[in-house]
């Protein structure tokens, strides 16, 4: 009976290492518990002027979303948490996407409320990313809480803005945290807002 | 306890994505696909099951636009898909199944890595979760003639691309 047992609990051990190690070579997120869709309240809606911010780059440079203003389109993906599961899906997406984003002359900002050392060391184990990210860190989550996306958890909503060149608000979808926005809905809101 | 013995190699059973030696599941492959991609796969209409590919072997790729991974990869399952043409097996086909995916995004990674074997779409993860949930990329080499049993199955990226072409062409050789 006890060897039946300790056969079983070596099995789902060497299961268990099996799996990490054959899984995803080089980087694996760290796995989410399923939560409620949105938890917030939104600040803003389509027709408004977006509320401005001034956030730190993981370059080291402070970016201004009315840096912006005249010049380009600003799409901004609000993602929950580095290093797990759907963000780190979401934006090496988005970095393929790229160059679909910039033809509609539309820089794409990423935010997460998660400090700077945190996102450096995630975004080199993703690869890398061709676009910009900044840390909504401190004051915690303070320019998610502008547009309404902060949850009551400290993390900001799984959501997509999509700003024009006189700094308007044209789309926002927060979307379900759990699932991933379609790109195609997103690339759909940029040539709107191109028309 | 002997109870308890036994949950939990059930547990362990059913955590385990399909394995080489399984039985591949017969998907149901949705998102519609090209003349071209339709007579490659010698199937019609609109309903496309794996058991309707008109082949004896397939060789499956489970993958996502967003997976980094499956990006970099992208180039040597061209590759390997051209060098199995190359060596004259008809008897092979490939596919892409876009666990999570919408049409847009499957055509979007279509053409962004140039593509040539058909992909199919996923977007509410159910052939993901018929084949447990795998990580991305996965491959599998399925026989067709024999009931789709899995002769291989790999999770994660290609390390050694002349080994996995050697094991294709191998494994189907007439």
């Amino acid at each position: 009976m006890n060897r039946l047992i300790i056969f079983s609990i070596l099995s789902l051990v060497l299961f268990a290492a099996v799996a990490v190690a054959g899984g995803k070579p080089g980087f694996e997120p760290v796995p989410a518990p399923h939560l409620a869709p949105n938890d917030s309240v939104l600040k803003v809606n389509v027709g408004d002027t977006a509320p401005d911010f001034a956030l730190p780059s993981v370059k080291g440079e402070i970016v201004r979303l009315s840096d912006f203003k005249g010049r380009k389109n600003v799409v901004i993906s609000f993602v929950p948490a580095a290093w797990t599961p759907v963000c780190s899906d979401q934006w090496p997406g988005y970095n393929l996407a790229l160059e679909m984003i910039k033809a509609q002359d539309a820089e794409l900002i990423g935010i997460s409320v998660d400090n700077l050392p945190s996102q450096i060391s995630w975004i080199n184990a993703m690869g890398g990313l061709d676009f910009t990210v900044l840390s909504d860190f401190w004051p915690h989550g303070a320019t998610a809480s502008q547009f309404g996306v902060l949850r009551h958890d400290g993390m900001a909503e799984r959501a997509l803005f999509v700003i024009d060149k006189q700094g308007v608000i044209r789309f926002i979808d927060v979307h379900d945290i759990n699932k991933r926005p379609d790109l195609g809905a997103l690339i759909g809101a940029l040539e709107k807002v191109n028309q | 306890m002997k109870r308890l013995a036994l949950s939990f190699m059930a547990l362990l059973l059913m955590a385990t994505p399909v394995l080489a030696a399984d039985i591949f599941p017969d998907l149901e492959l949705k998102g519609g696909i090209s003349a071209d991609a339709a007579a490659y796969l010698g199937v019609s209409g609109s309903q496309i099951k794996v058991s309707s590919i008109q082949a004896d072997y397939l060789f499956v790729e489970i993958y996502s636009m967003y997976c980094p991974i499956c990006q970099r990869d992208a180039p040597r399952v061209n590759t390997l898909f051209q060098e199995v043409a190359a060596a004259g097996r008809d008897n092979v086909k490939f596919i892409g199944v876009a666990a999570g995916n919408t049409n847009f995004e499957v055509n979007f990674y279509r053409k962004k890595f140039s593509v040539l074997f058909p992909l199919f779409e996923d977007e509410n993860f159910s052939c993901h979760k018929a084949v447990g949930g795998v990580g991305t990329p996965s491959f599998y080499l399925v026989d067709l003639k024999a009931g789709r049993q899995i002769l291989f199955f790999q999770e994660g990226a290609i390390k050694d691309e002349a080994a996995m072409l050697k094991m294709i062409l191998d494994t189907t050789a007439p």
